[in-house]
């Protein structure tokens, strides 16, 4: 087994790596501190260095690994694999010799209850031979048996000890987990994940987060942001805090988790505020059976702006969507002075 | 303020060409460079956020006289470059200045950040 030393200025640490592991899931799952975003090729947050020629790129075309001088032996850690010992220099001031206090690890799981609730997305579930604690807005590595290559998706409630996990995945034209599910109509399928990932949190526990909370959302970007919800409600934290939401999808007929969303309004109807957004259609008339969710027309960041005037004040904000979406939610609530350490996002897209 | 038939400054844009909190690409001739507003002042600085070279007239969003790369939340104060926060390098600017009403910046050398760590040498490739 390749032994692969991670080090920069502050110091080194040497982990084993398992056959087919990347060198991410080799690290954090010792307990190495090292820098990630989506763990899967997109938000090259995870850019190190090694010796040209002495770790193999699993995915070449990844988005993050565009602006890579490879000639420099730049690396994504989340795409690189090793078969022999190696050295990896990791950039920054992160102190390799600090131990994470929770680590991800590798599990085998069954896919299944796969079901369409909107047109372009669907839940399933996960089933694992053990179990898993997550902390609310975390994800979890997903490689189907035979698949090169990892997706992240984001637990949609929360759960401790869990043996089944919830998601949602949503059509993506020639994405390949998705193809399998909406093309191909896989409803059963053995998996390898990888996990649980993700700073975008939320423990309501801390005192530091007892706080009202704005939620901005687009489509399957909510999936997170329902974990974070549910962890909100299993401690009653409506009961004395507010939560401003606005969740956005194309058309009417996109929304889905309505029902969930009531639940979440109904546990404290004068503290809940949730708003609707429909980018692709006017009108404003609310939903049937939805009636204490306003609708409105626009992109998610820009109905927020139009509703949120005091707001963000001092609030705890989670973001999730397309990254237009993103960065026009970052815009607006850095103008409304909330600092970046209280705004928590992925970005996977 | 400089010698007008300094050839090594150039004119950039317009200073209504820039809304106050934006940041706009232009090219020199040579190379890129991106100028953001704060208020009534002008900043003429690298394309690129000095973190992982995003482009800053994509990913950076400027409110408050503070510059933010959205990739991965760096941030800067955009008046004098100093990190804030995450950001563990500072933003570099052109010399620059507002000559009747346009932006003019010297850009006889491109600036480009130093993306390697001081002990790059002693890790031998």
């Amino acid at each position: 087994m390749p032994t692969v030393t991670f080090l920069n200025k502050q110091g080194r640490v040497a982990v084993d790596c398992q056959e087919g592991e990347t060198l991410l899931q080799a690290g954090l799952r010792q307990g190495v501190p090292l820098p990630y975003g989506c763990g899967a090729g997109v938000c090259s947050t995870c850019v190190a260095r090694a010796r040209p020629g002495t770790v193999e790129n699993a995915w070449a075309e990844a988005p993050g690994a565009e602006n890579l001088k490879r000639d420099k032996g730049e690396c994504l850690l989340c795409q690189s694999l090793v078969t022999d010992d190696c050295e990896i220099l990791v950039p920054g001031k992160i102190d390799l010799a600090q131990t994470l206090a929770e680590t991800p690890a590798h599990h085998c799981a069954r896919l299944h209850d796969v079901a369409l609730v909107a047109p372009d997305v669907a839940t399933f579930q996960l089933s694992l031979e053990g179990q898993a604690d997550y902390t609310a807005g975390q994800y979890f590595l997903v490689r189907l048996e035979g698949m090169q290559g990892y997706r992240p998706y984001s637990m949609t409630d929360f759960q401790r000890e869990a043996q089944r996990l919830n998601f949602v995945i949503k059509r993506i034209p020639n994405g390949k987990f998705s193809d399998e599910i909406f093309a191909n109509g896989v409803s059963e399928a053995k998996v390898d994940i990888f996990g649980p990932m993700g700073l975008a949190t939320f423990d309501p526990s801390d005192p530091k987060e007892s706080r009202d909370l704005v939620c901005l959302v687009g489509g399957s970007g909510i999936a997170g942001i329902m974990s974070v919800l549910d962890r909100a409600i299993s401690v009653n934290h409506f009961e004395n805090h507010r939560l401003f939401m606005v969740f956005g999808v194309r058309r009417r007929e996109d929304f889905f988790f309505l029902d969930e969303l009531k639940r979440i309004k109904e546990s404290a109807p004068d503290n809940v505020s949730i708003h609707l957004a429909v980018s692709e259609e006017e009108g404003s008339e609310e939903l049937d059976d939805y009636r204490d969710f306003p609708l409105h027309h626009g992109f998610v960041h820009d109905v927020a702006e139009r509703l949120g005037d005091g707001m963000f004040d001092n609030r705890l904000a989670f973001l999730g969507g397309p990254p237009a979406m993103l960065t026009g939610s970052l815009a607006l609530l850095l103008g409304a002075g909330l600092p970046v350490t209280d705004i928590r996002y992925d970005r996977f897209g | 303020m400089s010698d007008a038939t300094d050839t090594a400054w150039q004119q950039i844009c317009s200073a209504t060409d820039i809304n106050d909190g934006e940041l706009k690409r232009f090219e020199t001739g040579q190379f890129a460079v991106v100028v953001a507003r704060v208020g009534d002042e002008f900043r003429v600085i690298p394309p690129f956020c000095p973190h992982m070279a995003e482009p800053l007239h994509e990913s950076g969003i400027c409110r408050g006289g503070t510059l933010t790369c959205s990739k991965h939340l760096w941030q800067w104060n955009l008046l004098t470059g100093e990190e804030q926060g995450p950001a563990e390098r500072p933003l570099v600017f052109y010399e620059s200045e507002i000559r009747d009403g346009d932006i003019w910046a010297r850009v006889d050398q491109e600036l480009v950040y130093e993306f390697d760590e001081e002990d790059d040498d002693d890790f031998e490739w």
